[in-house]
């Protein structure tokens, strides 16, 4: 039976004897095909490949500690939670660290929905963020579904978002890159072809950025990123009803992947308050 | 073939640096060869000009013409040395010599108006100075000859001159200029012609160097050849192209032919640019200008390129282009010193040319740093041009060091992180655990009010499950909170009035929403979702 040779390189025709010796040398044949991907940048998603460009902080010690210091560097992570979880703040408070610590942030606010007010009470230093307005859309462009051929204006407005964010990659020089899709709905999202993701894996692959998406599903992290599910609910004060008052949020985050802290604590309860 | 130029009539009104101005620009209209000798006089070399202007006369004619374009009197000199023609200009003698004449046209002068000469101090202006200079001996030479000016002249300050204006050619040194023409006057040399006639070593053994060089100037030798002055370089190249483009990538390649020789100009005469000009002359004969003004000097010709096609992909032009002319305003270069205790932050070019992308990607005024404003409208934000590298996060020292490293265990540091959370102890900020996802544009509700008007249950009106605006019964609410301001104007305007009553609300499903109720008409607004 004819069979192509991988571990060489190169098309060659043996024999079911010599297809018997290649199985016996697997070890060396696994060892030349991680060579192989090697050289091709491909071996991002092989086990064992930890990353060792350092982490960012969350500015959440609990979630850090779970992380393992916090958001790898050089790598695309991911903040997921449903409306109302607390993820925003997540994020923020991530802005917050990163900036606090002289680094350059950026702020990527894919319909506009960012509020530097809020962010600045949470210790954000805003001149040190690069904040990327898109178009503002309202829930009502959000929720229509265009026909067959229209021109579809969310699927626009993500484009240019994630566009922005590989502008801001390529540049380099920023701690932390943040790409807030949370509105967008999933149809959208899906969408997008697999190797745009890619791209933007490639964008930070290496460099001391660590990229944090925000969303309401998973949408896509590198094979070093990390994937946090925030789940929270808003928590009140006040006895009465007219002392009654919104003091923060209860999280619980739970880290969907990581090779970084494998083995360590897999889940953490957060209470998000001024 | 030399013109000297000398200021002897100006409007009042004019200071220093208009006349140097004006007289430059008289210069520059002749020759791109001249030199300033003082405020007043400077020397044009005119070889050339008579092929252009015609004889020396002509020329004469023209400069004068020139200056008084510009409001100045000048008297003029032509001679074949500069020297010569200088000491004749400012001497008043407006004179045309003649080659090999410039020694007979100098001989009437009297020795004194070698004194134009910038450097040469002949003018004794009182017995203050003599004393100074040489004590009893020359005061009493120069009484004798009666060069000390009259009773007044010792009060006469001496004219402020700048030191440009006194040392453009290096004097000899030896006796003080006022003790060698004391000496002249007392040997009877009064006139140029005589001081030219006296035998060369016996005057240098009685006068040394200084009467030498004297008598050099006195018959017309220049003491060293003419000072051009460094001409303005002009930072602007231009293309004239074969066949017309039409399309940004093929004049891409244009833009990188012209800048390049003109950021290595930029380069060599260590200027950046801060303004760049670019002239596309159309097929239709119209010219299409764009004006960049760039946030930091800059001379990368990669930068400029990519900042120019950005700027044209915004306003492209309207026809194909015949040809272009790039023109730069020059700055002095500038100088970056990096810091070992600080992070690393991207280069001022690299974020210009971030910055420019990002604004034809998103659109103007759609990237930036976020800054907040002193109003209290909710949601009020603005954009500040970013600038990370701004002197309010410059901490030196071991704070800076401790803070690059992360460490945070001494009070300095800690006081850092304190002072960057300060505008969160301000004004009406809150800090509480939450973000809210403002929508910039208040989405109209249905908010049905239960019991003492407390919100009992929303309708958004969007009919979705995809979106985070679910219709449901309210779970918990806390409000009102009052708020309102510029009632001074109209509520229609977009920074106009506002008054309105704010609830937080929670929705059994576990959405959290900030909505309001404006108090002028009733309507139900949701200003985004607390996340």
């Amino acid at each position: 039976m004819p069979t192509t040779d991988v571990a060489d390189g190169q098309a060659g025709w043996y024999s079911a004897g010599e297809a018997k010796q290649k199985r016996m040398s697997l070890p060396r044949s696994r060892a030349h095909l991680e060579g192989l991907l090697q050289a091709r940048r491909l071996d991002g998603t092989l086990a064992g490949r930890v990353p060792a460009t350092g982490v960012l902080s969350t500015g959440l010690p609990a979630l850090d500690t779970t992380l393992g210091g916090g958001w790898p560097r050089g790598h695309v992570s991911e903040i997921v939670g449903p409306a109302s979880s607390g993820r925003t703040r997540v994020l923020v408070s991530t802005l917050a660290s990163a900036t606090g610590r002289g680094d350059v942030a950026a702020w990527i606010d894919t319909v506009d929905r960012g509020d530097p007010a809020g962010a600045a009470a949470a210790g954000v230093r805003l001149s040190q963020v690069l904040w990327v307005r898109g178009m503002p859309l309202s829930p009502g462009v959000l929720a229509l579904r265009p026909r067959r051929g229209d021109p579809d204006l969310t699927h626009t407005v993500v484009q240019r978002a994630i566009k922005a964010a590989h502008l801001v990659a390529q540049a380099g020089g920023f701690g932390v890159i943040a790409l807030d899709l949370c509105d967008i709905p999933s149809w959208v999202l899906r969408q997008i072809p697999s190797s745009t993701w890619l791209r933007l894996h490639r964008a930070v692959e290496g460099r001391e950025t660590s990229l944090v998406l925000l969303g309401a599903e998973p949408i896509t992290r590198s094979a070093g990123g990390v994937s946090v599910r925030v789940q929270g609910r808003p928590r009140w004060e006040g006895e009465t009803a007219r002392s009654c008052r919104l003091a923060g949020m209860d999280c619980a985050m739970r880290v969907v992947s990581s090779r970084a802290a494998a083995g360590t604590t897999r889940e953490v309860q957060v209470a998000l308050a001024g | 073939m030399f013109a000297a130029l000398h200021i002897h009539s100006c409007p009042a009104d004019l200071t220093r640096e208009d006349i140097l101005t004006r007289l430059s620009a008289v210069a520059a209209d002749m020759t791109p060869r001249w030199e300033r000798l003082t405020a007043r006089t400077l020397v044009l070399d005119v070889s050339g000009l008579q092929r252009i202007l015609g004889g020396p006369e002509a020329i004469a004619a023209a400069a004068r013409a020139l200056a008084r374009e510009r409001d100045l009197e000048a008297h003029l000199a032509v001679a074949p040395t500069w020297m010569a023609a200088l000491v004749l200009a400012s001497a008043g003698v407006e004179a045309i010599v003649a080659p090999c004449e410039s020694a007979l046209a100098l001989a009437p002068l009297p020795v004194d108006a070698l004194a134009a000469v910038p450097g040469v101090d002949l003018a004794l202006v009182g017995a203050v100075r003599v004393r100074r200079l040489g004590g009893a001996r020359n005061y009493r030479l120069s009484a004798g000859l009666g060069l000390i000016g009259g009773p007044d002249a010792a009060t006469t300050p001496e004219p402020e001159s700048s030191p440009a204006d006194d040392a453009p050619i290096r004097m000899p040194t030896g006796r003080p200029w006022p003790d060698v023409l004391a000496t002249l006057q007392r040997w009877g040399i009064t006139t140029c012609g005589t001081l030219a006639r006296l035998p060369a070593a016996q005057l240098q053994a009685r006068l040394g160097e200084r009467g030498l060089w004297l008598q050099r100037l006195s018959v017309g030798l220049d003491p060293r050849p003419l000072r051009v002055q460094p001409p303005e370089d002009d930072f602007s190249q231009s293309l004239a192209l074969e066949w017309p483009i039409d399309g940004l990538e093929p004049l891409s390649f244009v833009l990188g032919r012209v800048l390049d020789p003109l950021c290595a100009l930029l380069e060599s005469r260590d200027r950046a640019a801060a303004l760049v000009r670019l002239s596309l002359r159309l097929t239709d004969k119209q010219v299409h200008v764009r004006e960049i003004e760039l946030p930091v000097p800059v001379r990368d010709a990669r930068v400029l390129r990519t900042l120019l096609l950005l700027d044209l992909e915004a306003h492209p032009p309207h026809a194909a282009i015949d040809g272009l002319t790039i023109a730069v305003d020059p700055v002095p270069g500038r100088i970056v010193q990096f810091s070992l205790l600080r992070k690393a932050l991207p280069s001022d070019d690299q974020l210009a040319a971030l910055q420019a992308r990002l604004t034809a990607l998103m659109g103007a005024n759609r990237c930036g740093a976020p800054a907040l404003v002193d109003s209290y409208r909710p949601g009020d934000v603005a954009i500040a041009p970013f600038v990370p590298s701004g002197t309010d996060q410059q901490e030196g020292g071991a704070s800076a060091l401790l803070s690059a490293l992360g460490i945070a265990a001494t009070r300095e540091a800690g006081g850092a992180r304190a002072d960057a959370r300060e505008p969160a102890r301000e004004g009406w900020l809150d800090t509480a655990g939450y973000h809210v996802r403002r929508l910039r544009q208040p989405w109209p509700v249905v908010v049905v009010l239960g019991a003492r008007r407390i919100p009992a249950a929303i309708r958004f009106g969007v009919r979705s499950r995809e979106t985070a605006f679910r219709d449901g019964p309210v779970a918990q609410a806390a409000g009102p909170w009052r708020s309102s301001g510029a009632w001074w104007q109209p509520s229609t305007e977009v920074d106009g009035a506002w008054d309105r009553d704010e609830w937080d609300i929670a929705l059994e499903s576990g959405a959290a929403y900030r909505v309001f109720q404006d108090r002028k008409t009733g309507q139900w607004w949701v200003e985004g979702e607390i996340d």
